[in-house]
């Protein structure tokens, strides 16, 4: 399993440094990326009327009556609407807090900044992007997986348009593998607390290579169908520091899944990555994942993982281990909605396989569209002595921005 | 003897005041308020020769950012800002979203670096004046709008839904919201 170690001051001020350089190179990387390509192609790169006074809320950077190319930066989306000879930023982020707690003995509670999360979204012309995000993170041990406190690049990537439906992006990007893994953030999902697999990282977040994907619409026996898929490979041993996972050399992986109508989804996720936390053994991962929009408000996902190790050295965790979660969300009233999670899945996090099986209930509401509030409690249960069963209590405020 | 001792004056008198106000409450809703459902035209600059009528999951993905061109143009969405009645309904018949997924579901691109939302306007007039003034814009506004004599310039767009070509006058057409129409109680 990965292990985290606490960092010492300066070895966090060097990782401070080396993010914000290295953020502040990336943002300058796009201009250039822009005027190598600054030639319209197709309909993608066909700009529409110059629509320079319809955007309030944009500050002009660079702007000059001789250079053509400009850069425009802004909060909102409207910074991206299609203009002549116009690189385009939209920056934005969010945080949260959250109040944590269990009733194991002498671990006390928490309040703490879990989450400060900044992005920068750079486009041209519909087929160059950059997108950097950087992120605090202060989670605590109190739900039962590892602590985790750090500041660090979570996705830095430059992405290449082929066409509106197929693309090829390099860098640090989100792991496509099932659904929970590429939508990781807090402010996104309905509960405090991850799911096993989520929480004790079997499949790194982040991956630090290529990717080639992409999406068709195809009518499927009737029904609207949008069929996605993502080919990746990637490296672990980032020598700039941006992967943050446990896997060593070449990673590579696959994601295929099918939405209908925009309402339902299966999919499948493989991944393959020689873990060097682990002895290097090699893990070769399969995900099948889906979720169903069901009458009532009713939303139900489900995500099943098997993970099969080979060539470890570690006895007693070197067996294949099987996760599995469903969760079922109400939405009973607009901006509010109640969840419950089933999750069991044999855990080694605590250097021992063990069955555990959590049980998660999640009221949220959402006062304004900005805002999530979510109030939690979840039981945790142990299949074996060595592990003391516990609750755990959690309520967290997010704000996007 | 009187006919009913005071306390049964009282519960008569209760029950049937009650019952009375619940009926005057309703008579009067129904008086004064009636729901209908006015159709919400698709619009484009009028001299487009290739936009005529566009596929309802077309429409879906375009507003939805999944597609950015359509009649073989890239196309900018318009869309009205959120509050209004007329988006309401045509988040609901076109995107089968509630307002808050619909939020979630931006927030999810923004922070995926995916896909770019359309832009706001906050009135019908300024989605016309925009449709009307600018080449391959898409929006919508209710039909009644696009009717008026002085509106010109721009062009309605059938939907097709499951093979059927519908124009907005159609007892079938999809795009519809609901509005509350008032009428003076007598």
């Amino acid at each position: 399993m990965r292990k985290r170690t606490t960092r010492g001051m300066s070895a966090g001020l060097w990782r401070c440094l080396k993010t914000l350089s290295a953020s502040i190179a990336f943002l300058g990387l796009l201009p250039l990326l822009a005027v190598a390509a600054d030639t319209p192609s197709g309909n993608l790169a066909q700009p529409t009327a110059n629509h320079a006074a319809v955007l309030p809320e944009a500050v002009m950077i660079g702007a000059s009556a001789t250079a053509p190319l400009r850069w425009v930066v802004g909060r909102t989306p409207a910074v991206f609407q299609p203009r002549e000879n116009q690189i385009a930023t939209r920056v934005g982020g969010w945080f949260d807090f959250s109040f944590e707690a269990n009733d194991l003995p002498n671990t006390g509670s928490s309040f703490t900044l879990n989450h400060f999360n900044l992005y920068a979204d750079t486009r041209f012309r519909d087929r160059w992007q950059a997108f950097l995000e950087i992120e605090y993170e202060h989670e605590s041990d109190r739900s039962g997986f590892e602590a985790e406190r750090e500041f660090e690049i979570e996705q830095a990537y430059v992405r290449y348009n082929f066409d509106e439906n197929h693309h090829l992006r390099f860098g640090d990007f989100n792991t496509p593998f099932g659904y929970w893994t590429p939508l990781h953030w807090s402010i996104l999902m309905e509960t405090i607390e991850k799911p096993l697999h989520e929480g004790n990282r079997l499949v790194p977040e982040q991956q630090f290579g290529a990717e080639f994907g992409g999406n068709y619409f195809v009518p499927l026996y009737g029904v609207d169908t949008e069929l996605s898929y993502a080919l990746f490979m990637g490296y672990g041993d980032d020598p700039l520091g941006f992967s943050d996972g446990n896997a060593r050399g070449v990673t590579s992986g696959v994601d295929l899944h099918l939405t209908f109508d925009d309402r339902h989804q299966i999919g499948v996720s493989v991944y393959r990555q020689k873990n060097g936390e682990a002895a290097d053994r090699i893990e070769n991962n399969v995900m099948l994942y889906g979720y169903a929009t069901l009458p009532g408000s009713l939303l139900f996902r489900t995500e099943y993982m098997h993970q099969h190790r080979s060539g470890g050295r570690q006895p007693g965790l070197d067996q294949d281990v099987d996760l599995f979660y469903a969760n079922l969300r109400w939405d009973f009233i607009d901006p509010a909605y109640l969840n419950y999670r089933f999750s069991y899945g044999e855990d080694d996090a605590s250097g021992r396989t063990v069955d555990h099986v959590i049980h998660t209930f999640t009221l949220g509401v959402r006062p304004y569209p900005s805002l999530l509030c979510k109030l939690e409690y979840s039981a945790h249960d142990f299949r074996h002595p060595s592990r003391k069963d516990f609750g755990f209590w959690g309520f967290s405020v997010g704000y996007r921005f | 003897m009187p006919l009913l001792r005071k306390r049964e004056v009282g519960f008569c008198f209760s029950v049937f005041s009650r019952s009375r106000l619940l009926c005057l409450l309703f008579v009067f809703c129904v008086a004064t308020t009636a729901q209908a459902d006015e159709p919400i035209a698709v619009i484009v600059r009028a001299g487009w020769q290739q936009a005529d009528a566009i596929a309802l999951t077309d429409l879906q993905k375009l507003y939805l950012g999944k597609r950015i061109s359509v009649f073989g143009q890239r196309v900018e969405c318009l869309h009205l800002a959120p509050g209004s009645p007329v988006r309401e309904g045509f988040v609901r018949s076109v995107l089968a979203r509630s307002e808050s997924s619909l939020e979630l579901y931006w927030l999810q691109q923004a922070l995926t670096g995916g896909h770019i939302p359309p832009r706001e306007f906050s009135s019908v007039q300024e989605v016309l004046e925009r449709v009307r003034t600018r080449p391959y814009q898409l929006g919508y506004v209710p039909l009644a709008e696009v009717m008026k004599p002085h509106v010109q310039g721009v062009q309605v767009l059938h939907v097709l839904q499951r093979g059927a070509n519908l124009g907005p006058t159609q007892p079938e057409y999809p795009i519809r919201y609901s509005t509350s129409i008032s009428t003076p109680a007598r």
